[in-house]
């Protein structure tokens, strides 16, 4: 035997044709089986109603945005929006207000959670009563004005401006945006979001309302 | 004494005859069931580097309804099919899909799994892509939505890019040939109009005059040709002598592919292109990677080999027992190599990769004026091949075009390895070498003439051979 070569006996020991006696003997092998069929055991999936059990609404289940971010941003923006000095100013007036987009500019593909956030802000602002609210899909219909919206990148330009409040008699249109810090290393990924959103009057060109939230998700290993 | 020895030899016997016929009527039959990854697409990669990216979409359909952990890996192999289709919709779909899936992987603790994966190269776990793989996703990507037009999507995905980038640059591994991908990444941004973040990717492309941005009146061809194969992971099988015996050591292999076209000439409206353009080696980032990871692959192959020693000892001492006779002895041996061996064939090597990858992907900017161009890409090589296509561009507005030329490659079979010496392929025999000693010498057969540790001897000749 070389130097340096350890025994197999020092090993545990491997042997063919085992008898009964040998398996209550030196039970390891069947333990491992078992313990091995345990572990890899396929189980069946199981589904449940958030009106049964609402916790299941609760865990993050991904760095994107999920309903219960969305409900935060919104419930955050709705509450200082309603508090505003202008709203209060424009209370009288019913005033025609539209959404614009709100624009993904983050490193997750978010944007059917983002267009679900416009219609949510959308109804609460049908449902406040305070403003006439100018369909989204209205404009989106319109393939110039769709273009233009696409391409607004990080501000509204001034014929677009123009044209909101010409062709759809607009007052004041809300934009929004949300950007992120992504950051990553070999055993976590955090995304802080930054979900903004602003009311430009449409006569003067002047913001008279903006909002932020902040919303952090992180998957580690 | 005699008659209950000679009893135990026969029994030992009919063993060894039991055992050897099991193997030969099972042997057979699960070699044959045991397939790798790579023989397991052979198919579709003969119906799409022949043209037929049709019936290569219809294929991996098949395989991925049957599959289980090589499912996203068929997704990523199928939308390169899709994309090759022009269905760049649902390309892009399916690659959004199986990269947020792989990011979920990413820190999902599967100790049983994984490792079950290191020492028994059980392909069943779930497939995790490389590094280099991720960021092709977000490449192919940018590409998909850029053609879609959809520059929003295409901007979220620079922006994946980005951090892969950053952390692999951070890592100190850079990606080679950075240069393509952050200025892929600079033009999404530009056209997504978010100005700075073009900036930043521009400067860190260096990509002399990608970042000008059309004039008035103008807008801009993206053009990406996307040609050769990229390497793929074969099995390969070695023999390494330790104490007089021979082991068998098996793992996944990355081999090169030989292409049909080596230039691509591009020209616009008749005229030659002297346009800004950089090119991503897809092939030399993957062979680069592998050949990074090989000291780990080597590590898992050397585990994954133990058990199957473990076995064939087992196998050796049942039958060798107490005798000193010298027949019996050597007939123990044969046996413990030859469960060895029928051990190593019926584990699959894990060779699973993103094999339908290009061996490049040229990008070329042009700025022109507004209305329709018609682009020529002459391919030239072992063959020569003249695509032509007619832009619509507007003016401020980026039109991309993918020509994939891989599907016109023609395929000339998945390379095999022979079966050889570890000691006879550079790669391995250095990857080896970073082993430790007592790995081998621990779990190995002792030798047969009761030498001296002969690995131990033979491994300080290779080191001074390659200058360790």
């Amino acid at each position: 035997m070389g130097t340096g070569h350890v025994p197999l006996s020092s090993s545990p020991s491997y042997r063919l044709g085992m008898t009964k006696e040998d398996h209550v003997r030196n039970p390891t092998p069947a333990l491992v089986a078992t313990l091995m069929l345990c572990l890899t055991a396929c189980s069946s999936p199981e589904y449940s109603r958030g009106s049964d059990d609402p916790s299941i609404d609760l865990p993050a289940m991904s760095t994107r945005l999920d309903r219960a971010d969305l409900e935060l941003a919104l419930g955050h923006w709705m509450e200082g929006f309603a508090n505003s000095e202008f709203v209060r100013d424009v209370r009288d007036e019913t005033p025609n207000i539209a959404i614009l987009r709100i624009a993904n500019d983050t490193s997750e593909h978010i944007s059917s959670a983002l267009d679900n956030l416009l219609n949510s802000v959308e109804t609460r602002l049908v449902a406040d009563g305070g403003f006439n609210v100018i369909d989204n899909s209205k404009l989106t219909a319109d393939a110039l004005m769709a273009e233009r919206l696409r391409d607004l990148g990080d501000s509204v330009d001034d014929k677009t401006v123009a044209a909101l409040g010409k062709e759809y008699g607009i007052h004041y249109f809300i934009n929004g945006r949300v950007g992120d810090t992504a950051e990553k290393t070999n055993d976590a990924r955090r995304v802080q979001y930054f979900l903004f959103m602003r009311v430009t009057d449409v006569a003067t060109r002047r913001i008279v309302f903006q909002d932020e939230v902040a919303v952090t998700k992180k998957v580690e290993g | 004494m005699r008659l209950v020895l000679r009893l135990r030899l026969m029994l030992r016997l009919r063993l060894v005859l039991r055992l050897g016929l099991v193997l030969l009527v099972a042997g057979p039959f699960l070699v044959g069931c045991r397939s790798t990854y790579t023989e397991k697409v052979k198919n579709v990669h003969r119906a799409y580097y022949d043209g037929d990216p049709g019936e290569a979409d219809r294929l991996l359909d098949v395989a991925w309804r049957k599959g289980l952990a090589d499912r996203d890996l068929l997704l990523l192999e199928r939308a390169l099919v899709l994309q090759a289709r022009g269905q760049h919709r649902r390309s892009a779909n399916l690659l959004v899909a199986v990269d947020q899936g792989m990011e979920t992987l990413d820190y999902s603790r599967e100790p049983v799994a994984s490792l079950a994966d290191f020492l028994f190269s059980l392909t069943a776990t779930d497939y995790r892509t490389t590094p280099g793989e991720r960021l092709l996703i977000n490449i192919e990507n940018m590409i998909n939505f850029l053609v879609l037009g959809d520059t929003e999507r295409a901007a979220v995905e620079a922006r994946r890019a980005r951090i892969l980038l950053l952390q692999d640059d951070a890592a100190a591994s850079t990606f080679r040939g950075a240069a393509m991908p952050w200025a892929l990444a600079g033009l999404c941004f530009e056209f997504a109009r978010k100005p700075g973040d073009a900036e930043d990717a521009y400067r860190a492309a260096g990509v002399p005059g990608f970042a000008s941005p059309p004039r008035a009146g103008e807008g801009t061809i993206l053009l990406a040709v996307q040609d050769g194969k990229a390497p793929v992971r074969v099995e390969g099988s070695y023999t390494i002598l330790i104490n007089g015996q021979l082991h068998l050591l098996q793992m996944p292999v990355l081999v090169e592919r030989s292409d049909r076209y080596s230039r691509a000439e591009v020209r616009l409206d008749g005229r030659d292109v002297d346009q800004p353009s950089t090119v991503l080696d897809v092939r030399a980032n993957l062979m680069d990677r592998y050949e990074r990871e090989l000291p780990r692959i080597m590590a898992a192959a050397i585990t994954q080999m133990i058990p199957r020693l473990l076995t064939a000892e087992a196998v050796r001492r049942e039958l060798a027992g107490d005798s000193d006779h010298a027949g019996q002895e050597s007939l123990a041996f044969i046996a413990s190599y030859l469960t060895e061996i029928m051990l190593g064939a019926l584990t699959p090597v894990d060779t699973r990769s993103w094999s339908l990858l290009p061996g490049r992907v040229r990008l070329l900017r042009a700025n022109v004026p507004a209305g329709r161009h018609e682009v020529v890409v002459t391919l030239s090589g072992r063959g020569s091949r003249r695509i032509v296509r007619q832009v619509d561009v507007r003016a401020g507005h980026v039109t991309a075009v993918n020509i994939a030329t891989c599907i016109e490659e023609g395929f000339d079979g998945l390379p095999e390895l022979p079966h050889q010496d570890a000691r006879h392929d550079p790669m391995v025999r250095r990857a080896l070498l970073l082993v430790p000693n007592d790995l081998l010498l621990r779990f190995s057969r002792p030798d047969p003439f009761g030498r001296e540790d002969s690995w131990s001897r033979r491994r300080s000749i290779m080191l001074r051979e390659e200058g360790l």
